[in-house]
């Protein structure tokens, strides 16, 4: 039966076999004017930290000693958890509803790789995507950046989330703790891994630039030091610059166009 | 208060609400109890209906087969040394899903299963990480489907899924002097000057759930760097496995704690919609 019918204290509208609209609320109902925000969010540069990679490698059996030693700079990211939301506009009262679509485009992306890779946007950028829910916009290996477009609070918001995992394992000293004078028909080799304040992901490092130090020597066993990294140690003759060059901010702009309404 | 069904002849809305508060005579569209009739944009929480309101009118409702290829497996530096790996936007395309013509952005929605799409739902997933993710884009002619795809050592098989794509129709602008008609013969409602029209199908919400699911709130929560993301139907993927760890090298230390999704995301709350 098709038509418009008022029964068990609700009014009805079918066609045919089909509900069309209903007093029980089946109807999405959107604001007749279409809204737009054009808003810029900005991911923050990760908090970092550094470390010094030392190494050593012993060439030969007897004196004299010929040691290969080097030192590594690494830019490292610490664990983050880093949330912020941008008000995009109040809800209009009763509204608990909005669709739109979203044209997102990277502004700014970060100016060094992550790991030896470039970080991509895993969004298409500049087209229209339909949006409900999120985006995770940037995933590298132990960082995660997702851009949240919705209704909270009364307030539609754009929130972005950020997070780095835990820190790498490996810190400390491993195999030997540098050079020794007769270590018969081995060629020893070890090194040690230290943090400035926090262990972290080491995400970027350089050849060039005071950032990997090489040193080769030979020298006798009665004047090797111990722990062999002492002279690539912070502040010392050998070891790398810690500058840092990074950054890793990314901007997003993002244009959002839709309604508010009720789902009733 | 009562549900009151009102006709406003001055200029043919018609609506379906609770009255409001504030009284005056029941067939004066200026009386106080009558505002979610003249108001409507103030008003929205009485209205069940409103003819100068966008209910969403489908255009078009088509299902599409989409063939997502295979994607080998994946590659990267030996910057540092990992105990298993997980590789990202290892392969990205964008594929054709309907054509609508239509001459401006309509608003749509593509299903997969019972979810609705949000940008990047993964809808090919393996346990160590492998996964499909695809985002829905339009533009003034078609609706496209953009996919990337996170690798592993092993090769993400090829594999043809289906999509329903729904095309909302922009509101008609009101035309003719017809308030309010309902057809004694075929059963036809006409409201709002043309303006609804109950052989056209709009968008509905089902209470109790089927057949599509959309997110009010987030979908994806973020935690140790990993991602979880949540589908309207209840599951969820979090693509970076516990054995996913790394440690400094040149080294022989220890790898450090498991990168993988540590919080507690479910989901957000999902509605239920339908298009009959």
């Amino acid at each position: 039966m098709s038509g418009f019918t008022a029964e068990d204290g609700k009014i009805v509208i079918t066609d045919g076999s089909r509900t069309v609209a209903t007093t029980d609320g089946t109807l999405v109902c959107l604001l007749p004017d279409r809204v737009s925000f054009d808003v810029s969010v900005t991911f923050p540069d990760f908090t970092k930290d550094y470390l010094v990679a030392w190494q050593f490698h012993q060439i030969g059996i007897d004196n004299p000693i010929n040691i290969a030693n080097a030192a590594r700079h690494f830019v490292t990211a610490i664990p983050q958890e880093y949330t912020a939301a941008t008000v995009l506009d109040d809800a209009p009262a009763g509204a608990d509803f909005f669709i739109g679509r979203v044209i997102l485009n990277r502004t700014a992306a970060p100016t060094h790789k992550w790991m030896d890779a470039t970080i991509p946007c895993l969004v298409p950028q500049g087209v229209n995507i339909p949006w409900n829910g999120s985006a995770l916009v940037e995933q590298m290996a132990g960082m995660s950046r997702a851009l949240h477009i919705y209704i909270k609070s009364g307030k539609l918001v754009v929130e972005r989330q950020q997070s780095v995992s835990v820190a790498a394992g490996g810190y400390g000293q491993w195999g030997k703790t540098g050079p020794s004078g007769n270590p018969g028909s081995a060629n020893p080799s070890g090194g040690y891994n230290r943090f400035k304040t926090t262990r972290g992901l080491p995400i970027w490092t350089s050849d060039s630039g005071g950032h990997y130090k090489v040193t080769s020597y030979q020298t006798y066993s009665s004047l090797v030091s111990t722990p062999g990294w002492n002279d690539c140690d912070v502040g010392k003759s050998n070891a790398p610059t810690l500058s840092d060059p990074t950054e890793h901010q990314s901007t997003y702009r993002v244009r959002v166009n839709g309604r508010f309404g009720r789902r009733s | 208060m009562p549900v009151v069904f009102m006709t406003n002849p001055a200029n043919g809305d018609c609506a379906l609400y609770d009255e409001a508060s504030g009284g005056g005579s029941f067939d004066d569209v200026n009386a106080p109890r009558n505002r979610p009739l003249k108001d409507p944009e103030n008003w929205l929480a009485n209205l069940y209906f409103h003819s100068r309101l966008d209910n969403l009118e489908v255009f078009s409702d088509t299902t599409v087969t989409v063939a997502h290829a295979a994607v080998g497996s994946g590659s990267g530096s030996d910057f540092i040394g990992f105990a298993d790996q997980v590789y990202w936007n290892a392969y990205s395309a964008t594929k054709s899903l309907v054509t609508h013509n239509l001459g401006y952005v309509p608003d749509v929605l593509v299903a997969r299963g019972n979810n609705i799409l949000w940008p990047g739902l993964p809808v090919q997933t393996q346990s160590d990480g492998r996964g499909r993710y695809v985002t829905a884009i339009a533009d003034t002619t078609k609706v496209q489907l953009y996919e990337w795809v996170s690798a592993s050592t092993a090769s993400l098989a090829a594999t043809s899924l289906s999509y329903r794509v729904i095309v909302f129709r922009n509101p008609p602008a009101a035309s003719g002097s017809i308030t309010f008609d309902a057809d004694g013969s075929t059963g036809r409602v006409l409201m709002g000057r043309g303006r609804f029209d109950s052989i056209r199908k709009y968008l509905q919400v089902v209470p109790g759930g089927s057949p599509l699911g959309i997110f009010y709130g987030k979908s994806i929560d973020v935690k140790n760097g990993a991602p979880c993301f949540a589908r309207p139907d209840g599951t969820t993927f979090k693509p970076v496995p516990s054995t996913y760890k790394c440690r400094v090298e040149p080294g022989t230390g220890s790898y450090g704690s498991a990168m993988s999704y540590s919080g507690t995301f479910t989901g957000s709350t999902a509605i239920q919609v339908q298009v009959p």
